[in-house]
């Protein structure tokens, strides 16, 4: 039998608060072994690489149980104790690389730190050469830099290094690709296994998680409640929560429907849509040159990495910038053209077109019940009817159920819904306006696995009655099960 | 990308980019608020009730000037001709280092100013220098034992501190103090050995003000993932609190104590009215009195001069300590 | 309020109040009403606070100058927020060259120390209590101004609001709905946590003697008047001094409760 690194004996976790976030958690991984937690937010998986670094004082939490790393006891360890372990026989890699690092440090110091924290100096060259090691080209030069001045991926490649000086015999990973595209994540994964190294991978993600994982513990509200290798997960869930997770990866990545229909009316047609931002030769064309054509009840995917120009094109398909050069028409009226800083006509501002964002609780006023935020579209200046607030409560009941929300007082706050009640709200908003064509902008990046899925069943009702819809998004499993067409867009040009 | 620099709450932006860059584009912000502000000091003269060449004339000792001298007055102070010559006329010769004459003595303006000038900036300075030692103490003391005895002391203290105006806590130390027990003097020498209790009072609302500020930063970044990460690392509670928590909450704080030198300065003309001593603060105060306006314009040049330049030497040093204000994004 | 300072803020700006308040109702003695025989008298039952070197009730002046101080304070602080939330909001909304206009102004307004800006004024307009009032107000201005017009400017780009005008709906129906109530509860705020600088703005002039002019009662007025005294009457010093640093402590307390909610609210 191999040797053990880490074991967790039936540990609890409760906050200062009460909040209960770890309950009965037993489980081990073995040398060498690549162990995945799985969970929604909120499900407690953070606490538990917390709790395997000791990083949960007791006045923030108090813990029970045993936790082992090698033959060391950390609940209740001394300081002392636990600094000899962390870096050294525990290494820890976190969820977001530019937040990891001290932003005023250089990242070959922040590698250096690795050593410094335990009151010596690196070996000659071992930076450059852990840097190296992990695929980082030209590191000597790169180490010299600073954090923002390194790509997400790189500086994700050279924490991992700064994880693994000591050579530790587990790496606690939290998160570590849920800032990353799917192609670098699932190199990141693969350069965080490299030395067969034991490895806690915490992630959301169990499609993801599958492909490299030894073995994965499905984690909901604090419980461990299945634990499986890969394989037997993917073959032959058990427990109804992971049935239930791997139907919501699975829904997201089959492809419903085509759009049969070419000769409906063409809602939004954007032509050689173009946005320079800055001038000479500071300037960055975050669109080039776009053609897009959407029909009535179609769903458009634009599929792209962070920073490829997907959120600059909605924007202006929307008309909420102006394009540099270019058109964009709205059922065949000219809205927004590169020749004027106007709009051409006033159908932009007529509800013809509602955008959904990605953060639904900033889009709703944090200081309006709920119904008055649901039926504010009514008041638009094209609308000649007033209502009075107790038709608008009304209106307000009938639209939420649409979107299933009937069970919500229409006199709360946002404050007090979750983000995926209030991502409804917002598309209930939508339908109010009556809007010909919904953009969508990663609608669902805020939400978890299941709601989100909940969420992308309304686009498609709403497709279905007839609305054009576009969605923007870095998910593809999610445009490719969604959409008709999934276009990507790379470097600000848009690609079928 | 933009980030929040210089004064008042995310009011001026800079763009990233390259150091050279950055000080070209703040030493040009100083210039045109300095040349905006002598629109305003200059505006102070017309903007007054009375006339100013009877003043001067009368400051020389003539009781009734007879309306001739009173017109070549006039004239040889330009105030026959349109508003904005006058301003250019006046800017010409301010920059020659001529700020008219005090309608009190009939001297020149900017040789009493000069003459006094030195005791208000040692004043000012080694109540800046206190300040913020004092500040730097308190809140790494206060964020080190956060929520135990040593913090709610110091909290306790800021709150106290913080509702003592300079020259209330001036007063009751010179009479408790120096009347009471003989420690400084009631009208001192304005120099270097008197300086510690006026300093002292100067600085204490400053001190208040900027321990919390740097206290609250200090434990944001004490939250931040890069300070996890650290102690993941292995490094010890102090190591995190000065070495990654206090760089990273130095730049607020910088933003605000070039912000508050203003308040600084405003408060030395009260404190030096208190202890008598001889700057320029307490010769604006009593030049107020007597609306002596050539040494108020004087005045407030001079101060918006060194507040002006205290603001751009901290958003300097802000670019020194934050590599993301001078280096630029792409390798 | 919830927090245990805010609390006690509350309870010493209710005593103060009451004090100022009530104390021409209750009190037998007009606050300028001289007794010569009673020349700086010791605190005893008949005067709390001792009199001064006219023989006038301390408790009174204090009450009366609290009246005039804080009423001040308020007063400043109204209208420093009705202009600049007026022209923060307009120049916000307009946008292009009078939005420019308006922050290059206040940019040269701002590189001037508020308290000499206030100095410079007094030396133009003349020392009385409404010049002080105007020239704190003026001192002021342009931060308040810069501040509305940038919380104006932030909440443009909010995406509730970002969809109301998709929707079509008017701007004077968004300014009024989202973003007047949304601005003008942020500068509450702001202004309650200034209140005590104002405090300590009016009664510091007022010491140097550019506000009340004698004989009315005023704090600061009442400290520069205590210091000929000191050595036999020290209480005509520490009644000010007290009030001053009790009202100015109030006002923090209260403002830093003020913002934590806010600051709460915001993230929720």
């Amino acid at each position: 039998m191999k040797r053990k690194v880490i074991s967790f004996e039936k540990v609890n976790v409760t906050y200062a608060n009460g909040f209960c976030a770890a309950r009965e958690v037993s489980f081990a991984i073995e040398e060498a072994e690549c162990l995945a937690i799985v969970g929604e937010s909120g499900s407690g998986k953070t606490t538990l690489a917390r709790a395997a670094l000791g990083l949960l004082p007791p006045a923030m939490a108090k813990i029970s149980g045993s936790i082992l790393v090698g033959e060391t006891e950390i609940v209740g360890a001394s300081n002392r104790t636990l600094r000899s372990l962390r870096g050294l026989v525990v290494g820890f890699v976190a969820q977001n690389p530019f937040a990891a690092c001290n932003p005023l440090a250089r990242v070959g110091a922040h590698v250096a730190e690795a050593w410094r924290v335990h009151g010596c100096e690196p070996p000659e060259n071992s930076i450059v050469s852990l840097l190296e090691r992990l695929g980082i080209e030209n590191a000597l030069l790169r180490a010299q830099k600073y954090p923002h001045q390194w790509s997400g991926g790189m500086l994700q490649r050279a924490t991992i290094a700064a994880a693994s000086a000591h050579e530790p015999t587990l790496i606690i990973a939290d998160e570590p690709t849920s800032a990353l595209d799917r192609n670098r994540a699932d190199s990141i994964l693969t350069a965080l296994r490299l030395n067969n190294r034991a490895i806690l991978l915490i992630s959301h993600d169990l499609e993801l998680v599958a492909r490299h994982a030894d073995r994965i513990a499905v984690c909901l509200k604090g419980q461990i409640i299945e634990i499986n290798t890969a394989a037997e997960i993917l073959k032959n869930p058990q427990h109804h929560y992971t049935k239930k997770l791997l139907a919501a990866a699975q829904i997201l990545g089959t492809n419903q429907s085509q759009f049969p229909k070419s000769n409906e009316e063409v809602v939004l047609e954007a032509k050689n849509l173009s946005k320079i931002y800055g001038r000479g030769e500071t300037a960055v064309g975050a669109v080039k040159s776009a053609d897009l054509q959407v029909r009535r009840g179609e769903i458009v995917g634009i599929y792209g990495a962070s920073g490829s120009g997907k959120s600059t094109l909605l924007r202006l398909l929307a008309t909420m910038e102006m394009p540099s050069k270019g058109s964009v028409s709205f059922a065949g009226e000219a809205v927004t053209s590169g020749t004027s800083r106007k709009l051409s006509s006033r159908q932009a501002r007529g509800g013809f077109v509602m955008p959904i964002f990605q953060d639904p609780v900033g889009s709703l006023d944090r200081r309006w019940a709920i119904w008055r935020s649901v039926t504010e579209p009514l008041f638009a200046k094209h609308h000649q009817k007033r209502f009075s607030n107790e038709e608008r409560r009304a209106i307000a009941r009938q639209r939420l159920t649409e979107v299933g929300l009937e069970m919500i007082d229409v006199d709360a706050k946002p404050g007090v819904l979750s983000v995926g009640q209030c991502q409804r709200v917002c598309i209930a908003r939508a339908f109010v306006a009556e809007p010909a064509l919904i953009l969508a902008d990663e609608p669902t990046s805020a939400l978890d696995a299941s709601i989100a899925a909940e969420i992308v069943e309304l686009f498609a009702a709403a497709a279905n009655r007839g609305i054009a819809v576009v969605v923007v998004s870095h998910d593809e499993k999610m445009l490719a099960s969604l959409c008709h067409r999934v276009l990507k867009m790379s470097d600000g040009e848009l690609v079928n | 990308m933009l980030i929040k620099t210089g004064n008042n709450f995310g009011v001026r932006y800079l763009r990233r980019g390259s150091l050279g860059a950055l000080i070209g584009a703040r030493i040009g912000q100083a210039m045109l608020a300095i040349f905006g502000a002598s629109v305003i000091v200059w505006m102070l003269v017309p903007l007054a009730p009375g006339d100013p060449a009877t003043r001067i004339l009368q400051a020389r000792g003539v009781e009734n000037p007879h309306p001739l001298e009173i017109a070549a007055m006039r004239e040889e102070l330009n105030l026959d001709k349109p508003l904005v010559n006058q301003y250019f006329l006046w800017l010409g010769r301010a920059l020659q280092g001529d700020l008219s004459v005090s309608y009190q003595s009939g001297k020149p303006v900017l040789t009493e100013i000069v003459a006094r000038l030195p005791a208000t900036v040692l004043l000012a300075f080694v109540a800046l220098g206190l300040a913020v030692t004092l500040a730097l103490t308190a809140a790494v003391l206060s964020a080190a034992f956060y929520e135990k005895p040593p913090d709610r002391l110091i909290q306790f203290l800021t709150q106290a501190a913080a509702a003592m105006p300079a020259f209330l806590l001036g007063l009751l130390l010179l009479q408790f103090i120096t009347v009471g027990y003989g420690f400084g003097r009631v009208v001192s020498s304005s120099s270097l050995s008197d300086v510690w209790l006026p300093a002292f009072c100067l600085s204490i609302g400053r001190a208040a003000e900027w321990t919390q500020i740097l206290r609250a930063n200090l434990l944001e970044a004490l939250e931040a993932p890069y300070t996890l990460v650290a102690y993941a690392r292995g490094a010890s509670r102090w190591r995190v609190l000065l070495s990654y928590a206090l760089p990273n909450a130095l730049l607020p704080f910088l933003t605000a104590v070039g912000v508050g030198v203003g308040g600084l300065l405003g408060g030395a003309a009260i404190v030096e009215t208190v202890f008598s001593w001889n700057g320029i603060g307490s010769y604006a105060v009593s030049a107020i009195g007597a609306r002596d306006l050539p040494v108020v314009q004087g005045f407030v040049m001079v101060t918006t001069l060194i507040f002006v330049a205290t603001n751009l030497l901290v958003d300097l040093m802000s670019a020194l300590v934050d590599p993301r204000l001078r280096e630029p994004k792409t390798v | 309020m919830r927090s245990g300072p805010g609390r006690f803020g509350l309870i010493i700006a209710a005593f103060l109040l009451l004090l100022t308040l009530l104390a021409p109702f209750v009190l037998p003695f007009q606050p300028n009403e001289q007794e010569l025989t009673q020349k700086l008298s010791a605190p005893s039952l008949r005067h709390p606070f001792g009199t001064d070197q006219y023989g006038r009730d301390g408790l009174a002046r204090i009450a009366a100058g609290g009246r005039r101080s804080l009423g001040a304070a308020l007063l400043v602080l109204t209208g420093t927020l009705v202009l600049s939330l007026t022209v923060g909001i307009i120049v916000g909304m307009i946008g292009g060259i009078w939005d420019a206009a308006a922050m290059r102004v206040a940019d040269v307004l701002l590189a001037l120390p508020s308290l000499v800006l206030a100095l410079a004024v007094v030396g133009v307009l003349g020392a009385g209590f409404e010049n002080l009032m105007i020239a704190l107000v003026i001192s002021s201005l342009a931060f308040y101004t810069r501040l509305a017009r940038s919380y104006v400017r932030l909440a443009q780009n909010r995406s509730d609001i970002i969809v109301d005008r998709l929707a079509g709906i008017g701007w004077t129906r968004i300014v009024a709905g989202h973003v007047v109530p949304g601005v003008f509860a942020q500068m509450l705020i702001v202004a309650t946590l200034d209140l005590g600088g104002v405090i300590v703005g009016i009664a510091g002039l007022s010491f140097l003697g550019l506000g009340v002019q004698p004989p009315d009662a005023e704090w600061g007025a009442m400290l520069s008047e205590s210091r000929l005294f000191f050595t036999t009457a020290p209480w005509l010093l520490l009644a000010p001094a007290a009030a001053i640093f009790l009202s100015v402590m109030a006002a923090n307390l209260i403002g830093n409760a003020l913002r934590d909610q806010g600051d709460e609210g915001a993230t929720r």
